[in-house]
């Protein structure tokens, strides 16, 4: 097994996760995160070593992600559809039937795009600040303290 | 200053332990007396566990799905380099029709690997293997390597050519993207 092979069987649920989080939907997740293997296997030589392989392959990640939810904002059908699925699967999916899950899940979509990005990055991709950063082109810090504040106030959330 | 709202700064990196050892004191001596603070620090001390499913397929079956897919389109990639080299060492004129395929070749090379290395290498290599074996009468050994180098050359340009397309054209689509 190569490295990127390693790499990849390593973050592949934590990849999936990720995705799983930010859109509701099990198949897409399992699409994206395939796609992420595809794309990785195909550009292996732009790699250059400035981050970790396992890095590399969450900018991957949320390169189809952004692409993903772009493609769905022009097209007013998969809107629909994504509309729907959210109303469906929020109560009739095995893997949200736990009350707390559908909460957090659901304090995370409302954030705005930084700390969202921090707290699945962080909570499903189960990534370091420091790699967060890097991600997002900021600090360590950064993401750290957007981490801790942001769970303080979901925590507040959750006890009301 | 209110104390509070300094330590509400700072309790990010006092959860991780990061503080310097005064001011980590200097944040303890707070907190017993302010309940708001402590109420903080236990929510951001809080663990938050959110079991999500795993993946139906194992990331193994996706590799090796992958993989093989990938071979295919590149074993398409370079079957068709050959077959161009073959039909264009044929009819060696530069025709009309050799001229695009190479810039076709060549784009759609750059396309699928996004870098300049293949266009190059597969109009070269395949043109310059075919063409060497052709039948130079009694045309020393450097003659025959030049005349067919610049051939070769002349179809990596073409390639190179067509690459260039692919790339301003990828260019402009993600500029699209981005508006």
């Amino acid at each position: 097994m190569n490295t990127l092979e390693r790499a990849y069987m390593d973050v592949q649920p934590k990849l999936y996760r990720y995705f799983l989080a930010q859109l509701y939907d099990r198949e897409m997740a399992e699409d994206l995160t395939q796609d992420v293997f595809y794309t990785a296997l195909k550009r292996l030589h732009t790699f250059r070593g400035e981050a970790s392989l396992e890095t590399w392959l969450f900018s991957i990640a949320r390169f189809h992600l952004l692409n993903y939810i772009r493609s769905k904002k022009k097209d007013p059908i998969l809107q629909e559809e994504w509309a729907l699925q959210l109303a469906r699967e929020s109560t009739e999916e095995e893997w949200l039937a736990k009350e707390e899950t559908r909460t957090i899940l659901a304090f995370i979509q409302t954030l705005p795009s930084p700390p969202k990005e921090v707290m699945t990055l962080r909570l499903f991709g189960e990534r370091s600040f420091a790699e967060i950063g890097q991600l997002l082109g900021k600090s360590e810090t950064y993401a750290r303290v957007t981490f801790h504040r942001t769970k303080q106030k979901m925590q507040q959330r959750l006890e009301e | 200053m209110n104390r509070c709202a300094i330590v509400e700064d700072l309790l990010p990196l006092y959860v991780d332990n990061l503080l310097q050892e005064e001011t980590k004191q200097w944040v303890e001596e707070h907190l017993p007396q302010c309940p708001s603070c402590q109420t903080a620090l236990a929510q951001m001390e809080e663990v938050i566990t959110v079991d999500l499913p795993n993946p139906n397929e194992e990331a193994a079956k996706t590799i090796k799905k992958v993989t093989r897919q990938m071979k295919r389109y590149e074993f398409i990639l370079v079957t068709l380099a050959f077959l161009l080299a073959m039909r264009t060492t044929i009819i060696p004129e530069l025709t009309f029709n050799g001229l695009w395929a190479y810039a076709l070749l060549g784009g759609l090379l750059y396309a699928f690997y996004r870098t300049w290395l293949p266009p190059i290498v597969l109009s070269f290599v395949p043109s310059f293997l075919y063409y060497v074996q052709d039948d130079f009468g009694d045309a020393s050994f450097t003659e025959i390597i030049i005349s067919v180098a610049s051939m070769g050359t002349i179809y990596t340009l073409l390639s190179l050519i067509g690459a260039f397309i692919a790339y301003a054209w990828i260019q402009a689509l993600q500029k699209e993207e981005q508006r």
